[in-house]
């Protein structure tokens, strides 16, 4: 999936307002959600801060993602506990998943993530979808999209799509 | 001189504000006492994530420019939100009010100090951006009218209050859904 695809694919489904911490899982992601004028994208200090400002917008019913990488889902574990989870406000979170598989796969610093991100959602039980094949095709992938969508609205809660590094080029 | 209590001041600043400004209160004894002195559906009561009541604030303001959004923060959790500070003025947000209700204490876990007595937060707003700063050191007058006078733009302002602790004031009674559903619907009228 070519990121200009990915972010067409997100501007057709209406989700228009952006916040997130970089992450070079995404290649090109970020740079085309910055400059692109009919996007808002804010850059978040933090993951949770990110989340917050998502659930400003959804809350102001636009839809929204955040973007970030899977190294800050600890950051966020309160913020979709305390917050998004109790007050059903939904958000698309699209996470980068550095460390697939654990040990000795990527950096050692994501070893340990890389191996728990999906168990920790999974124990939230939030909608969660895992795009785990670096050759998938784009109808593939959205299919998988467009199903965590309608888990996201059908639930009012935050969902997660995790993706693998690799999968976009 | 003494300082007013917590309760006093957001008496004080619930009657100088204006009526469709959108309110978010802090985890706490805050938004209890938002809820005992003001109830109305244009108020966001944050039960819990301590810390968030600004950056959600700061996506409410980007959507909702017709109107002014006030955060009523706490020195702890604003202690742990330093890092949102700058980005209302990055993203050149003028209907933003934040003020602080600054009492040195985690009271609502049993009366902890903060860190909040070695530094001057109207200070770091300035210069993280904020348009206005003000500390005031809880006098009564001095709120009111700063409240009432105080433009349209971004503004901080750190109110120095006493460490009473009022034990009638009971916890936010609404369901959080319904805080949420009714606080979206009020994001939407005129």
């Amino acid at each position: 999936m070519l990121p200009e695809n990915f972010v067409k694919a997100l501007k057709d489904r209406n989700f228009l307002h952006f916040s997130g911490v970089p992450d070079s899982t995404f290649g090109d992601l970020f740079n085309i959600l910055e400059n692109d004028q009919d996007l808002n994208y804010v850059p978040a200090p933090k993951e949770d801060v990110a989340l917050g400002i998502a659930s400003g917008f959804s809350i102001s019913q636009k839809k929204s993602c955040v973007i970030i990488q899977n190294s800050g889902i600890g950051n966020v574990v309160n913020t979709l506990t305390s917050f998004n989870g109790i007050y059903k406000i939904p958000v698309l979170m699209i996470v980068g998943w550095r460390g697939h598989g654990g040990k000795p796969n990527d950096a050692p610093e994501h070893w340990i993530m890389g191996e728990k991100s999906p168990d920790i959602i999974r124990n939230l039980k939030l909608p969660l979808t895992l795009i785990e094949n670096e050759e998938i095709d784009d109808i593939d992938f959205l299919n998988q999209l467009d199903g965590l969508i309608d888990e996201i609205n059908k639930q009012n809660l935050p969902g997660v799509i995790l993706i693998k590094k690799g999968v976009i080029k | 001189m003494s300082f007013i209590s917590r309760l006093e001041a957001i008496e004080i600043i619930m009657s100088e504000l204006n009526e469709n400004d959108l309110i978010i209160s802090t985890t706490g004894m805050i938004s209890r006492e938002l809820f005992h002195v003001k109830e109305r559906p244009g108020n966001f009561y944050m039960i819990g994530s301590m810390g968030l009541a600004s950056s959600f604030g700061i996506g409410i303001a980007m959507i909702n420019n017709n109107k002014r959004v006030v955060v009523l923060d706490g020195d702890g959790s604003l202690l742990m939100s330093l890092n949102t500070l700058p980005l209302p003025r990055y993203l050149e947000i003028s209907n933003f009010l934040h003020i602080c209700l600054d009492n040195g204490l985690y009271q609502s876990t049993g009366n902890q100090k903060t860190i909040s007595n070695s530094l001057d937060f109207a200070m770091i707003a300035k210069s993280m951006g904020y348009e206005n700063s003000f500390s005031l050191e809880g006098d009564a007058n001095e709120l009111k009218n700063l409240i009432n006078d105080i433009p349209e733009s971004l503004s901080f302002i750190n109110v120095k209050v006493s460490k009473e602790q009022n034990f009638e004031v009971p916890r936010v009674s609404i369901d959080p859904e319904i805080i949420s559903s009714r606080f979206s619907r009020f994001c939407l009228e005129k």
